[in-house]
């Protein structure tokens, strides 16, 4: 009897939520319908994170290089070729992909600080890239009239269409990331984790498993990349810089690695939360900090890892 | 429980209680570049008081939402969104190109009348038919410098030194270009992130292809330190900026060694401004803030005041602000006299000063 | 020629300074394992406070020196009283992100504190170059070379030659077997963040009075540290003195011979061929597996 009664309220809570997340953007002014559409494209974004360095434990700050990979490309594609929109993301996440992989061999081999560096030596590099050369990038001036995308006469081109878009997309990518982490490949990926060199000797070809890791994270980076792109209409290179770096690194901690909840929970809050702290004005940054020293101490393995911590103590307690 | 409540506070948008008219004003307040919007926002707030003191517009009071861009375009996005929730009749951007671009698409989706104080000619050029730039731009100010150098300081040899970020990138080709156009090319042409805090690297390059002056194009802080560093390289001759030498806070970094010879060319200086409007600008911006007004905040007190004599001819409607900053000639700011041209540009008289005395010497002014 | 030499005393004095930063950095790392991403806040903070100390209290430059010291020492001990000793034997990403939180705290704080405009930082020196063989040096350059020589030397002496020296390097390697020594763990930890804090604390009375202090002078000296540690060998202490130097030379070359547009990236392009090609830098230990 509790347990159906369990299984109803769980039921009634998903449904009430589905609901609240679909109607959102009908309910709420255009401000926050620009809020839930880039958060959504975080949520994307930090999801992709979370298989490097979630579930792959594999300290990378290059994250946000992809972001930018797949920005830029789905941008060209769209404004110098008039590629629709539909191409051009996949598009973009096989660039993204790619870059994955040609990075991802080389690089994975380290460990620790040494592999954190790199990458973020890649994204500085990245960024730089994308900064300077003019004649390809249109460098600092950055892209603008990205087009909206088209399905037949419709144009998605006001905040309300895209964030369907975008939640299509995002579901989408929860349900593949869910699959990949309960089959075979998710515990893999967990063994590499908790102990490389277990894994190893187990024979688990650990460097194939992180170089997918690290490809996978650099393909939803590249499809939140194009979303990104299409969204805003214009990108440039600031955008994908070493402090958007740490944000979306604060986004998965925060939220909790190693889970999709926490990944999607992270870039919601932090996509929200600075706009309601917007009255602390000059402060906001300073709170932000204390808060997330705070965080570090009392929450370490992010809100979803708390939520955990007491859900098992409220059933030892049964 | 928590969530339920903030997703009532998302529903309940922007209900005014009060009768205002609301113009935007989005700048940087909490990064680096907070140095630039503080001076801004003290105009501003300076314009709105006066107004409101002498009775509003029409009995209406001014009311100023100022939000921080945070120097990110994402940011900047959402704090557009946001002052757009309560249906400003026109806005003001302080921030820089990349944001400003950003936000081009939504206002000319929105219709909202906006100044912009960014000085790159590209916010002017890609054809939105809301922005007005009450700033010189830096192609307009770079070919003054550029052309005061040559003419009247004789020199042929010049040195180039950029900023490695957007506006000194896209700054550097125009004084090459205007070189050209006198038969000179520059002896050389360096640039270095402003970040940078050592440049001389850069500096020995410009020494060794034998330069008799330098044109800068840089950031504030890094503009004190190239002068600095010229001089300990005993690189003695005459260097020319953007306007980051006429502003009093960075005047204050820079002892009478660091100035020698050092030549800037500004929109205007507000105390040597002998208009009597000017004048008293001043004076009221020292005794609310305590130090002396920069460009930036005499031009956003004059984009208020503008857009309130607008307002107060034509009404609040979007397209006839639009049409009334397009066709108006000649009004008189504390900044600048400002008439905008089909694309928006507004601004088109520049000073060069010599800063290497007590105070400001204007030499000369160039106007279009 | 003569260009050339200007360019080594410059580059030598910018390495030391990026040394002095990665010795710290270096430390902090043995001596725990954290990245410590506050560090370069580290080297801002006391160059704000030396301004304080001239200026506002209008002490006489020496004593300011010594004062900024003092102050440096209380506080990283403060600092890492209430972060890092909360955190300890948590994980170590999780100490990671305190320490960017740190970062950020500092960063805003002082801005708050001390307003967004650069503030100028008086020096011992004039700023007339002197002619040394032909190659025009500021004495502040000389002075800088002078005084991290200096406290390298004295740090070697601490490390390797006194007690506390010997306790430091033992719980580096192996805190447990430190502690059943009979050693403090907690404190000479402590003491780890405290040397720090004043190593970095000397870096920023140095660099002040050559630059502008601007509350965002942290982020770039942050970057070079890494590099140096890098470049160094990372974990080595030595290693950390040598790549700074190392880089502050190059960095200077490759802007003045190769192309001015292209130092920033220069620094991190080093440091992943580095990474790729040699990860063990010059003394470090051994870092990557084979594939």
């Amino acid at each position: 009897m509790k347990d159906r009664m369990k299984s109803y309220s769980q039921a009634l809570w998903i449904s009430i939520g589905s609901m609240i997340i679909l109607l959102f953007p009908l309910i709420v002014s255009q401000y926050y319908q620009q809020l839930g559409c880039v958060a959504g494209v975080y949520a994307i974004l930090v999801l992709g994170y979370d298989f490097i360095l979630g579930r792959a434990g594999q300290f990378s700050l290059g994250h946000i290089a992809f972001f930018g990979i797949g920005a830029y490309t789905s941008a060209l594609l769209s404004v110098n070729w008039s590629v629709p929109f539909w191409l051009a993301l996949p598009a973009a996440a096989l660039a993204s992909s790619l870059f994955g992989l040609f990075i991802g061999v080389p690089v994975l081999r380290l460990r620790g600080p040494y592999l954190a560096i790199a990458t973020l030596g890649f994204a500085e590099i990245v960024r730089l890239i994308l900064s300077r050369w003019d004649r390809v990038t249109r460098g600092v001036d950055g892209i603008a009239g990205i087009k909206a995308p088209t399905i037949g006469p419709l144009i998605f081109d006001n905040t309300v269409s895209f964030y369907y878009i975008i939640l299509f997309f995002l579901v989408l990518m929860i349900f593949i990331a869910e699959r990949i982490h309960r089959g075979k490949y998710g515990r893999l990926l967990m063994a590499i984790r908790e102990n490389e060199l277990a894994a190893e000797v187990m024979g688990i070809d650990t460097s194939k498993g992180k170089i997918m890791a690290f490809v996978l994270s650099a393909l939803y980076a590249g499809v939140a990349g194009s979303l990104y792109a299409h969204l805003f209409s214009y990108i440039s290179p600031e955008t994908f810089d070493i402090e958007h770096a740490i944000v979306i690194l604060y986004m998965l901690i925060i939220g909790g690695s190693g889970s999709t909840a926490g990944a999607i929970l992270g870039a919601v809050l932090l996509t929200f939360l600075p706009e309601w702290l917007r009255f602390l004005k000059d402060y906001y940054l300073l709170l932000y900090g204390i808060g997330i020293i705070l965080m570090m101490i009392f929450m370490p393995y992010g809100i979803i890892g708390l939520i955990r911590q007491l859900r098992l103590q409220v059933f030892s307690n049964h | 429980m928590v969530l339920l409540f903030l997703f009532v506070t998302m529903i309940a948008t922007g209900a005014f209680a009060v009768n205002t008219i609301r113009i935007g004003f989005i700048v940087p307040l909490t990064t680096a570049n907070a140095l630039i919007g503080w001076g801004m926002q003290h105009g501003a707030a300076l314009a709105v008081k006066e107004i409101n003191e002498a009775g509003g517009i029409k009995g209406v009071n001014i009311e100023l939402l100022s939000e921080d861009n945070a120097d990110t375009n994402a940011i900047a996005v959402n704090a557009l969104h946001k002052v757009s929730a309560s249906k400003p009749v026109a806005l003001i951007l302080g921030s820089t190109s990349s944001q400003t671009m950003a936000m081009s698409p939504i206002i000319q989706k929105a219709k909202i009348p906006t100044l912009i104080e960014g000085s790159s000619p590209k916010l002017t050029d890609h054809g939105n038919p809301w922005f007005f730039q009450p700033r010189v731009t830096d192609e307009f100010a770079a070919i003054a410098a550029t052309r005061y150098v040559v003419q009247h300081l004789k020199k042929t040899k010049i040195g180039v030194f950029h900023a490695a970020e957007e506006f000194g990138l896209s700054t550097a080709p125009v004084i090459v270009k205007t070189l050209e156009e006198l038969n000179l090319k520059p002896v050389a042409v360096v640039s270095a992130p402003s970040s940078d805090k050592d440049v001389s690297a850069q500096l020995l390059q410009i020494k060794n292809a034998g330069a008799d002056a330098v044109i800068a194009w840089v950031l504030p802080a890094p503009g004190v330190l190239l002068a600095r560093q010229m001089k300990q390289l005993k690189i003695n001759v005459p260097l020319m900026a953007n306007p980051i030498f006429a502003m009093p806070q960075v005047l204050k970094l820079m002892t009478p060694e660091d100035r020698a010879d050092v030549y800037s060319v500004t929109d205007t200086v507000p105390d040597q401004d002998t208009d009597p409007a000017a004048q008293d600008f001043v004076k009221r911006y020292k005794e609310r803030t305590g130090i002396m007004p920069d460009l930036l905040a005499a031009i956003s007190y004059d984009s208020v005041k503008l857009l309130a004599k607008v307002i107060r001819e034509v009404g609040t409607g979007p397209e006839a602000i639009q049409k009334a900053l397009r066709e108006g000639k000649g009004y008189r700011g504390v900044a600048n006299t400002y008439t905008f041209d089909e694309k928006g540009r507004g601004a088109w008289r520049v000073m060069v000063v010599d800063v290497s005395g007590a105070g400001l010497k204007v030499l000369t002014t160039v106007s279009r | 020629m003569q260009h050339l030499g200007q360019m080594l005393a410059n580059g030598l004095a910018m390495g030391c300074i990026y040394a002095l930063v990665a010795l710290g950095f270096v430390l902090v790392y043995r001596a725990v394992a954290v990245i410590n991403f506050a560090q370069g806040e580290f080297v801002m903070i006391s160059a704000f406070f030396g301004v304080m100390a001239a200026t506002l209290l209008r002490l006489p430059l020496a004593l300011s020196y010594f004062v900024v010291f003092l102050a440096m020492a209380a506080f990283g001990f403060i600092i890492q009283r209430l972060t890092y000793y909360p955190l300890r034997g948590k994980p170590h990403l999780t100490v990671v992100i305190c320490t960017v939180g740190l970062h950020i705290v500092l960063k805003n704080g002082a801005r708050l504190l001390w307003g967004p405009y650069p503030l100028s930082f008086p020096s011992f020196f004039r700023r007339e170059p002197m002619e040394v063989m032909g190659i025009l040096i500021v004495p502040q350059t000389l002075f800088i070379i002078g005084v991290t020589g200096s406290l390298f030397f004295l740090f070697y002496l601490f490390f390797k030659k006194t007690m506390m020296g010997y306790m430091m390097q033992a719980t580096a390697q192996d805190p447990e077997a430190a502690r059943l020594m009979g050693i403090r763990v907690d404190r000479i930890i402590a003491l780890t963040f405290v040397l720090n804090s004043l190593l970095a604390g000397a870096a920023g009375l140095l660099l002040g009075p050559i630059f502008l202090v601007t509350t965002d002078m942290g982020g770039a000296v942050l970057i070079k540290a890494f590099c140096a540690t890098i470049i160094g060998g990372f974990g080595s202490v030595p290693g950390a003195v040598v790549g700074g130097v190392f880089l502050g030379i190059v960095e200077i070359l490759a802007a003045g011979y190769v192309s001015t547009f292209f130092k920033d990236g220069l620094a991190f392009g080093v440091i992943i061929l580095i990474l790729l090609l040699a990860p063990q830098g010059i003394f470090g230990e051994k870092v990557a597996e084979r594939a």
